[in-house]
Order: C-alpha cells, then sequence, then structure tokens
C-alpha cells in the first residue's frame, strides 16, 4: 500500500460508510444455533456511481450523510441492510479467520491461485478479490476448499453433527464524532492492503468513497480492542 | 469584544494544505494563528460584537484547506457598545 | 509595562487552544463498541509443531483465533486447523455426563458412582489394569498417570498411542546419541540451504515449518528441497528434485549416501575421528547393537553402490550420486525431516539411525541449519509420553524401569517405600491390546482397560484382531475419557466426560524441545472434567477403599497438594479443583526429575510468561532462565565441556560420542504378490487431525475433506476398468473396504501403489493395515502392506498383476 501523502481534502464521507456497515450487522451465528452459514441468494443492485466529495465543511455540514443516513449514490438493499456482505461472511468462521475457497482448485502452486489473487479481478459476474495480505507460497496451508475435490459419499455420521460455534463478528469500525472518520475494527496483521476489501473492486457496503487516498491509516485508526490480539 | 481560542482542523497535515490555507486565512486580520501541528491549528479570534462571531466562523470553514472550526475557549466580558 | 486584558485574554485563548490542538487524535477517545473480547495465549490443539494461537473470549466463548506474532514457532501464521482450532469446543454432540453401558444402551450416572466403578475394578484385579494413554496428554496428566500406575499401584502397563507414531524416532535416538529427541531446532529450517524430505509431507502435515521455509524463497533465498517419497504429494510441488523409491527401501537410499562419503572420500574425518563411533547389529539383536571399527563399517558399506541402490530402490544412480554430493560438500548446510514415512516402518529404529549417520558421517550436525530432525505428529509427544515416560518400560526423565538405580531415584523423589516401583516392564501398545483382546481364559491377561484422549479404536492397526468394539467380552471393562463419541466409545463400558484445550489448563512439549503453558480460558460443558482431576479422584477413592500404594513412604496420599500456609487442597473434591493450580503443583515436582538427562525443565511460573521454551532451561546468574536450541553443540549447550566444540554427554559408548549404524536392507514383512499385487499406504491429509474426532465437527474443515478415498495411478485404473470418482473395494488379507477412487488429485501414487487417508471413522482402513512391529521400538508399519482391489460388482475379477487396459 503506498504511504504517500495526498494532498486533497478531508471529506467525511467514511462516517455514512462506517454506518452502513454498522446498520448491516454483519455477524456469524449471533442468532445462536448451529453454525452452519449460508450462502445466501445474489442480490442485484444498481452500481453505486461514485460518491463526490464534500469539498468544505459547510458542505458536510448540509450533506445527507451527517444525519446517518444513507450516503447518497448507493441504495440499501434491503432493511437490514444487506445480502451483500453474507457471501463473504459464509466463508469465514469469524472475522479474521481466513476464507474457504468458493470454487474448485487444483493443487498447485501459489502462482496459480496469484494469477487472479495478486491484483484481483473481476470476471464474468464473479469477483476474485486481491490479497490483503503479503504474498506467502503456500496457499492452501491456511485457505480450504468450500467442495472437496473427488467424489462426496453419502455423508458420514459425524457429518449430521452440528457446531453452535458464534464467531467473533466485526459490527464496523466506532465512529469519535460526526464526520469522524470510523476507527478500523480489526488487526491490520495479515490485512496491510486495506484495498483488496475497501478499495475500488470491493464489496459496496465495504468500498470507500474516496479511493484516491493511499494511507489509510493516517485517519482510520486502528481500535485496540477489537484489533486483534496485542502486537509485538 | 468576545476573544475566541480555536483549533483549525485542516483537510489533512501536508504543507500544500496548510500553505493554501494560511493564504485564505490571511484575509482576516482579526485571526492571530499559533503553531499548527499536524492539521491541528490554534488560533485566536478577535470580534467586535457577538453577531459577528458566528460570521466570521462561518467565513473561516469555507476557506479552502480548511475541514472545521472547534470552539475551545471563549470570553465575553469585553463587550464594546455597539458602534464603537 | 503590564500586559493590557485584551492581550492577557488572547493569550489565554492560544493557550486553551494549543492545548486543544496537542490533545491528539479524539478519535480513539470513543469507548470501543466491541469492546469485551479478551485474549490470552495458547499452543494449538493440534500438531506437533506447536504453533501459538491467541484465543479470543467474549463472554465465556471462544469466539476467534489469531496467529500469536510473539511465538518463535510460527510467527504469527497458522494453518487452516489451527485458525478453526476454537470451532473444535462446539460441536452439539460433546460428551457432558459420565455414561455406563448397561443392558447395551449408554446410561448417564454420576461422577461419584464412576469413580466407584473404576475403583472397584482395579482393586479386584490391580494387576489387569492398564492404561493406554495419548500424546495429546498435558505433562500434567501424563505425570499423573503415570504415578498413580508406577508409584501406586505397582503396575507399569502404561503406554501411550505415541507408541504408534514415535517410538522408532525414539529408539533411533538412543541408538544412535544416548538419549531421545532432536538436538537441532526449528531454527534450523531458516538456515539450511538444503531440504531433504524423507517421505514425509510436510505442505500439508507441519505446514507451518514448511512454509517457513519455502517463503524464504519469496524472500530471494535459495533453498533446494529434496523430496524423497513413495509418491507425489502436496510437498513434491515445492520441491526441486522428486525422488521416488520402492516402499521400505529408503534403508537402501541412506546406505547409498553412506557408501558415497566413503568412496568418494568426503566424509567428514576431523568430526568423525573425535566425535563418533560406530556400530552393527549384534546376535541377538538388541537396541545398543555391537561396537564395530571404521574398517568394518567401510566393509560393509561397500556393497551399496548408486548402481546396487538403484536396482534395489528405484531411485535412479544418478540421483544417489546428487545426494551423496550434497552430503559431501562442506559449503552446504542440510536439514533432513521426517515423519512417520521413516517411523511407522517395520526396520523404523535402522532407518532412523542410518538418517542420523549419513549427518553425523559427512559433520551435517550441531551448526544452525545442519541437522537431522525429526518431526512428531501430536501436540504433546515429546513432552509427555517421550520426557514423562508414560511408556511400559520407562518412568520420568528418561529412567528405565528395568534399571534398578532409575528406580532408586524415582523412589527417592516420590518418597515412596524401596520395592515401590514393580522392576518388569509393562505391556506395549499392541501387546497390551492383544493381551486385552484375548479372552481371560486364553491368557489375555489385561481386564480392565482406561483410554484416555486417544482413539485406539480407529486407529490400532489390523484393528480386528487388536481392538474390536463390537465384540463384547463381559469380563472385560473399558473406561474411555474424551470429549465427543468415537470409534473408541461405541465399544466402551463407561465413557467420561472431558474437558479440552482452553477448557483447562495445561502444559505441551512440542517437536523441538518447547516446553509450552496455558491457562483455562472457559468452562468445560456439562459436567465435563479435567483428566487430570480424573485421575487424582480415582486415586483418592482406591486410597479411602484402603489401597496401600495410595500413600507414599510418610503415609501421605500420593497426590497430596498444599497451599503457600501448608494447608492440604482436597483437589479430588471437583468442588475444591479450580482452588488450586494443580498442573503448577504437579509440573513442579515433576521438574526434578528432569535433570538426569539434561532436559532441564525451568519452574511452572516461567513457562507462564513465555511463548514456550526449549529445554534444558538452564538458571543464569542473574536470574534468568536460558533455553538451549542446539543441543550437543559447545557454542548454545551449556552442558557441553568448555572448550569443546561437541560433545555427545549421553553417549552409549560413554565416551562422548555419537554412534553411526552399519545396517542391513531387509525386506518387508509383507509385499505384493499375484494374489495381492499393489502396495497399500495410509496417511494423513491436512484438514483432518488424526482421527478427525476434532476436526469432522469443524464445518469448513469437514466440507474441504468430507470422507476417505483411495489414490490410484491411472494405469492401475485402467487395468481395473475404474473411473475417477468410481467407489471399488479395497482388499488385504485382513479386511475390506470401499472407498471412491481419486486419480490425479492432491496425492499422486505410482504404479502399484494404493493410498488411503485414515481420518474418517466410517471408513476404518485399519481394519486393512498390518500389525508387524519394529523389533526395538515396538512400532507398527502403517505404511505398506499387500493389497488389492476390485470393482463392486461380485462377476468383475479382481485387478492382477500386469494386466492391461
Amino acid at each position: 500500500m503506498a504511504r504517500q501523502e495526498a494532498g486533497g481534502r478531508l471529506v467525511g464521507v467514511v462516517a455514512a460508510v462506517g454506518v452502513v456497515i454498522a446498520g448491516i450487522g454483519l455477524v456469524t451465528g449471533t442468532s445462536g444455533g448451529r453454525y452452519e452459514p449460508v450462502v445466501p441468494p445474489v442480490v442485484a443492485r444498481p452500481d453505486p456511481g461514485p460518491v463526490p466529495p464534500a469539498r468544505s465543511h459547510a458542505e458536510l455540514e448540509s450533506n445527507p450523510w451527517r444525519k446517518r443516513g444513507v450516503p447518497p449514490g448507493l441504495v440499501a438493499a434491503s432493511a437490514d441492510g444487506d445480502g451483500e456482505l453474507a457471501p463473504r461472511e459464509s466463508r469465514r468462521a469469524f472475522d479474521g479467520a481466513p476464507p474457504t475457497i468458493p470454487h474448485p482448485v487444483s493443487t498447485g502452486s501459489a502462482g496459480e491461485c496469484l494469477a487472479c489473487h495478486g491484483q484481483g479481478v473481476v470476471l464474468g459476474g464473479r469477483r476474485a478479490s486481491a490479497l490483503p495480505h503479503a504474498e506467502l507460497a503456500s496457499c492452501t496451508q491456511c485457505h480450504a476448499p468450500e467442495q472437496a475435490g473427488f467424489t462426496r459419499l453419502a455423508a458420514n455420521a459425524a457429518a449430521e453433527v452440528g457446531n453452535d460455534w458464534r464467531g467473533f463478528a466485526s459490527e464496523g469500525g466506532s465512529i469519535a464524532y460526526d464526520g469522524a472518520p470510523p476507527s478500523v475494527p480489526h488487526a491490520d496483521w495479515m490485512r496491510e492492503n486495506c484495498d483488496a476489501c475497501h478499495g475500488p473492486g470491493g464489496r459496496a457496503p465495504l468500498r470507500t468513497s474516496h479511493p484516491g487516498r493511499q494511507s489509510c491509516l493516517q485517519c482510520h485508526p486502528l481500535a485496540a480492542a477489537t484489533a486483534g490480539p496485542p502486537g509485538p | 469584544m468576545p476573544v475566541l481560542g480555536l483549533v483549525l482542523v485542516l483537510d489533512d497535515a501536508s504543507d500544500a494544505t496548510r500553505a493554501c490555507a494560511r493564504a485564505g486565512l490571511s484575509g482576516f486580520p482579526q485571526l492571530e494563528l499559533g503553531s499548527c501541528s499536524q492539521h491541528r491549528w490554534p488560533a485566536t479570534l478577535d470580534t467586535a460584537t457577538d453577531a459577528e462571531v458566528e460570521a466570521r466562523v462561518e467565513a473561516i470553514r469555507a476557506v479552502p484547506g480548511v475541514a472545521g472550526v472547534e470552539v475551545v475557549y471563549a470570553d465575553f466580558e469585553d463587550l464594546l457598545p455597539e458602534g464603537a | 509595562m503590564e500586559l493590557d486584558r485584551r492581550s492577557f485574554v488572547k493569550l489565554t485563548a492560544m493557550a486553551a487552544a494549543t492545548a486543544a490542538a496537542g490533545s491528539g487524535e479524539t478519535a480513539d477517545a470513543a469507548p470501543d463498541p466491541q469492546a469485551g473480547v479478551t485474549w490470552d495465549k495458547a499452543p494449538c490443539r493440534f500438531c506437533g509443531t506447536g504453533c501459538h494461537v491467541q484465543v479470543g473470549v467474549k463472554q465465556g466463548r471462544v469466539v476467534a483465533v489469531a496467529g500469536d506474532r510473539k511465538a518463535d514457532v510460527n510467527r504469527g501464521l497458522l494453518c487452516v486447523k489451527g485458525y478453526h482450532v476454537g470451532l473444535a469446543l462446539y460441536g452439539e454432540d460433546r460428551l457432558t455426563t459420565p455414561l455406563l453401558k448397561q443392558g447395551g444402551k449408554h446410561v448417564p450416572i454420576s461422577w461419584d458412582r464412576a469413580l466407584d466403578v473404576i475403583a472397584e475394578r482395579i482393586l479386584a484385579d490391580p494387576g489387569g489394569f492398564a492404561i493406554y494413554g495419548s500424546g495429546q496428554w498435558t505433562i500434567p496428566e501424563g505425570y499423573a498417570a503415570q504415578k498413580l500406575m508406577k508409584a501406586g499401584l505397582s503396575n507399569n502397563h502404561i503406554d501411550p498411542n505415541a507408541r504408534l507414531c514415535m517410538a522408532s524416532a525414539v529408539t533411533g535416538f538412543l541408538a544412535t546419541y544416548g538419549v531421545d529427541e532432536p538436538a537441532g531446532c526449528y531454527d534450523d529450517l531458516d538456515a539450511c540451504d538444503v531440504l531433504i524430505n524423507w517421505g514425509n509431507n510436510p505442505a500439508e502435515m507441519h505446514p507451518i515449518l514448511f512454509s517457513r521455509v519455502i517463503d524464504r524463497r519469496s524472500r530471494g533465498e535459495e533453498v533446494t528441497i529434496i523430496d524423497l517419497s513413495t509418491r507425489r504429494t502436496r510437498s513434491t510441488g515445492y520441491a526441486n528434485h522428486y525422488l521416488e523409491f520402492r516402499p521400505h527401501t529408503d534403508l537402501a537410499v541412506a546406505n547409498g549416501i553412506l557408501h558415497l562419503l566413503i568412496a568418494n572420500d568426503t566424509w567428514h574425518q576431523e568430526f568423525v575421528e573425535q566425535h563418533c563411533a560406530f556400530k552393527a547389529d549384534s546376535e541377538p539383536p538388541s537396541l545398543h547393537g555391537r561396537s564395530i571399527s571404521f574398517e568394518e563399517f567401510k566393509a560393509g558399506i561397500a556393497e551399496w553402490t548408486p548402481e546396487r541402490v538403484e536396482e534395489v530402490s528405484g531411485v535412479p544412480a544418478r540421483d544417489i550420486r546428487m545426494l551423496g554430493d550434497l552430503f559431501g560438500r562442506r559449503d552446504l548446510r542440510i536439514t533432513s525431516l521426517w515423519c512417520m514415512g521413516m517411523n511407522q516402518h517395520t526396520r523404523g529404529t535402522a532407518i532412523n539411525t542410518l538418517v542420523h549417520a549419513c549427518h553425523l558421517l559427512s559433520g551435517h550436525f550441531g551448526r544452525p541449519g545442519d541437522a537431522p530432525t525429526s518431526l512428531t505428529g501430536q501436540p504433546s509427544a515429546c513432552g509427555t509420553a517421550r520426557e514423562v515416560g508414560t511408556l511400559a518400560h520407562l518412568l520420568p526423565g528418561g529412567r528405565l524401569v528395568e534399571n534398578a538405580e532409575h528406580r532408586k531415584q524415582a523412589e527417592e523423589i516420590w518418597g515412596l517405600p524401596a520395592g515401590r516401583i514393580r522392576d518388569k516392564m509393562g505391556y506395549h501398545t499392541v501387546k497390551m491390546f492383544e493381551q486385552w483382546s484375548k479372552p481371560a481364559a486364553e491368557g489375555g491377561d489385561v481386564s480392565t482397560l482406561w483410554v484416555q484422549v486417544t482413539n485406539p479404536g480407529q486407529t490400532l492397526p489390523n484393528r480386528h484382531k487388536l481392538f474390536d468394539p463390537g465384540v463384547a467380552d463381559p469380563d472385560k471393562f473399558l473406561i474411555v475419557s474424551d470429549v465427543y463419541p468415537t470409534a473408541t466409545t461405541v465399544g466402551a463400558d463407561l465413557i467420561l466426560p472431558s474437558a479440552m484445550w482452553v477448557e483447562k489448563n495445561g502444559i505441551f512439549g512440542n517437536s523441538e524441545r518447547r516446553t509450552q503453558q496455558w491457562f483455562k480460558m472457559v468452562d468445560p460443558p456439562g459436567d465435563a472434567r479435567d483428566d487430570v482431576w480424573q485421575v487424582i479422584a480415582v486415586a483418592r477413592r482406591l486410597h479411602e477403599k484402603g489401597h496401600e500404594g495410595m500413600k507414599d513412604a510418610s503415609g501421605a496420599f500420593l497426590f497430596d497438594v498444599r497451599d503457600a500456609s501448608g494447608e492440604a487442597v482436597p483437589v479430588w473434591d471437583w468442588k475444591r479443583f479450580r482452588d488450586f493450580n494443580v498442573d503448577r503443583a504437579l509440573f513442579d515436582e515433576y521438574r526434578s526429575f528432569s535433570r538426569l538427562k539434561h532436559k532441564d525443565l525451568a519452574p511452572y511460573d516461567v513457562y507462564v510468561k513465555a511463548r514456550g521454551l526449549r529445554w534444558p532451561v538452564v538458571e543464569q546468574p542473574d536470574g534468568s532462565w536460558r533455553e538451549t536450541r542446539f543441543r550437543f553443540s559447545g557454542f548454545d549447550d551449556p552442558y557441553v565441556a568448555e572448550g569443546k566444540e561437541f560433545d555427545f554427554y549421553h553417549s552409549p559408548t560413554k565416551d562422548g560420542r555419537a554412534q553411526i549404524w552399519l545396517r542391513p536392507v531387509d525386506p518387508p514383512p509383507e509385499s505384493p504378490d499375484a494374489e495381492w499385487p499393489l502396495w497399500l499406504c495410509t496417511g494423513r491429509v491436512l484438514e483432518h487431525w488424526h482421527t478427525a474426532s476434532m476436526t469432522m465437527r469443524i464445518p469448513p474443515l469437514r466440507r474441504a475433506m468430507p470422507n476417505a478415498y483411495v489414490e490410484m495411478h491411472r494405469d492401475d485404473a485402467r487395468s481395473l476398468g475404474v473411473d475417477d470418482g468410481e467407489v471399488v473395494v479395497v482388499e488385504t488379507r485382513r479386511g475390506s473396504i470401499e472407498l471412491p477412487v481419486w486419480i490425479g488429485g492432491r496425492g499422486d501414487p505410482p504404479v502399484g501403489t494404493l493410498f488411503v487417508p485414515f481420518f474418517d471413522e466410517d471408513r476404518l482402513i485399519n481394519d486393512l493395515t498390518l500389525d508387524a512391529h519394529d523389533p526395538f521400538s515396538k512400532q507398527p508399519d502403517f505404511k505398506k502392506c499387500a493389497a488389492r482391489v476390485r470393482k463392486r460388482s461380485p462377476f468383475a475379477e479382481p485387478l492382477r498383476e500386469g494386466a492391461d487396459g
């Protein structure tokens, strides 16, 4: 991630993004019961156009986001905000777990994975997210496929057994005051590349309104308690 | 004449922004700027009347490079009679 | 001139503003709406790598897991099992109450009744009581069981599942260095130039260690990886060289390297003359064989020319020369890694000693990066089974049951009357289960068996012979302590629900001699209780029923624990168990055993603060505790005499020398023939840990790997007329199961070989495997037996050797 100073204007759009996330309530299993993430049906929505930055504090004041509503250009898919993030959610046992792989994979080298995930690609209606972490050599060490690559037999006895795990779920970053940039509700370990989820290729609720800015942590503080265990 | 202590919050901490803001703020003779740390700039504002306070602060807010103004101190004792 | 008021006010205003401007980022000052997750360290529950995790707990439940960045072993990374280890606690069928089999069904009973049942069985036949324990026991758990049996019941029938896993590595170390466990550590992986995998698949089995090596390549370092194996695996994809050998002929390959070192005169003369000696098999065979001269060694190794090795093993002579050249070079650092391929081997002790010999003869030893390193499969096979000595012939700290001096030392530390410890070794695993499975009338003298933290109903080879839960012998009584129903609890007479992982305090010891501690973070479900409590409670019940062995020489209860003021704490009373850190008491008692073999352990509280420490941990003059990374090396091991570069201070020949062994290449006990034309190899997969009793209950892991399969080469499939995905029957002389075929999957066996993973409870491949074992370690060979495959139709011909497609 480039760390150049961006000359430009402070735009308080992130408040609204944070609000949308909070509104969505991305939670794995806090409804209780068996942990069995379900892939929801795809929700079709219009692609939000670029969000115009506010040029001054005055404009920010008059901007509807300040009322913690929905940012202009973005449309909430439903009252609780969503379907958009659920597929992402369903691949993670908890916020911070390495996501499972939703497509068949050969057991080849990292090069095959990086062909799409190195930079991220949108292809045929599917999105291959870019790596949020530095390139490592053994992808399948951490990322398990969702479907085994061989014939599945009739379910084992153990396959009937559920699991009532309730994984930690991020509720979006906290905001210190109206218009403040939300804090980062997760550790930056293994998520050094913010663009992977929040950049122009990211899913709408996570996508930043100010992709031109490169130095994210300059404004968005890491919220220590939820950011994961203490670092070195 | 109310004296206000202000913190001007700039768009960002860059030199370019600070220079831009300084240029815009030079149009306010009643504004005295302190030393800027990062993107937060302490200043004091001398105004003649109450009514003026709000207008001045809005005008400062509208300066390019300034994202917001926080009023952190106000002293209203020395109010001059109107027209002085 | 006085400041006028206006100026004063302005100054005040500026001061206030400056203070406000400098008071920093207000964003952090807001209260965090997600506070409430607390994090604490623990080693991972799964493999012998011993990664450290940070466990996130909220409202009494584990909610997240992260790699611990402060841990030396894994540096913030985990594998897919480690990331999901928290889910292992929450499968819906956790055992939560003791269950007694009555009228063919398991009926809930109270703990009090369960303890009575166990005590009565033991008192009825104390010599016929046996404990089958585990490399997943924490150190205090294994130590308590060890003390109950050997110090209390004068009964040495306690053996762990590590017998099936690491026993040959142990005998290999003993025969070479006189003392168990690797001299090097994981630091060798950061420094080696060449990494040789001897019949193992670390990309799946020790992924963190493997990626530690291959990630060096991303940083621009050059590491040559040689995969020496009987089939292609995920690890092969990362290797520079793949050398395929016929099953069992790893012995020939190692001999080939030794031969070339001598023939090319590239052996390290100085190192060998100062620090090594030579051995060969004795008649009758014994662990320490007989000493031979260098000349005799040279003569014995002469037949293993590269051409001869190729003839026996199938590895091309030029590849043998390549290995010989590598070992002959002084400018390279070579690390050898091995695990089950070399240990689950009917000549496991031999091949272990031969790989050590390759490193010793060539001098590739004792410097960072030069190491023969045996990897462990279980989280505490080293820490508990091997170091605490929970084996039928061992006492804690590397002592032997059949050594009078060692018994005396143990009796002193335990405060026992002289002669309390029985002087004859107990039954090793295969023998224990033979005696369990045979009726009493036929001499099967194990009548009550307590299985803890392991699943022999799935893991014993030749399962029907050794342990068939389907055969109910009314004279025999099986007690199983576990967390989920397994292939073993199915046949249990009494099931005891146990706490797991962070539901209790614990200490593990990993593959690199690192002892690591954790604290309880959440409560166990229902009435599940710590294994260490179970053992102490049984001991107490025996004590109450008058068993003399439960007292030491002074009449005190064997598990008498006292608080700081000297008051006894009745930890056998579950309500009082958590009043006291029993782990600390047991560990600090156990520590005293660790000095004999220089495996010094630090006090418990030192491990609380660390991410594990590698023994020997030695106290420094300033009161700090220093771990040892490289044993027997003068630059790091404090027990090496001053001025010496190396000192094998436990040398079996008592002269500071390590032993280089001459070993023959014996044929395996069962090879393919006309009727059973294929090799059958078994093993593991990345997603499931061993018998998958935990990982099958973790949905992402189960979905990724839902059932077992049989890997075969496409030519064999074509001969048989089966397709990828077709379900076929795999058979050996001992049993038969149905499995789907997987061709070109993550493993690729050569023509004539099959591979089946053993994690699947519904497809028990150990019904087919062979129980033949190594003569010294008694470890069975799960990697080789003769099999055949046939289509499911009863009218199809079995696969014959040489059939064409």
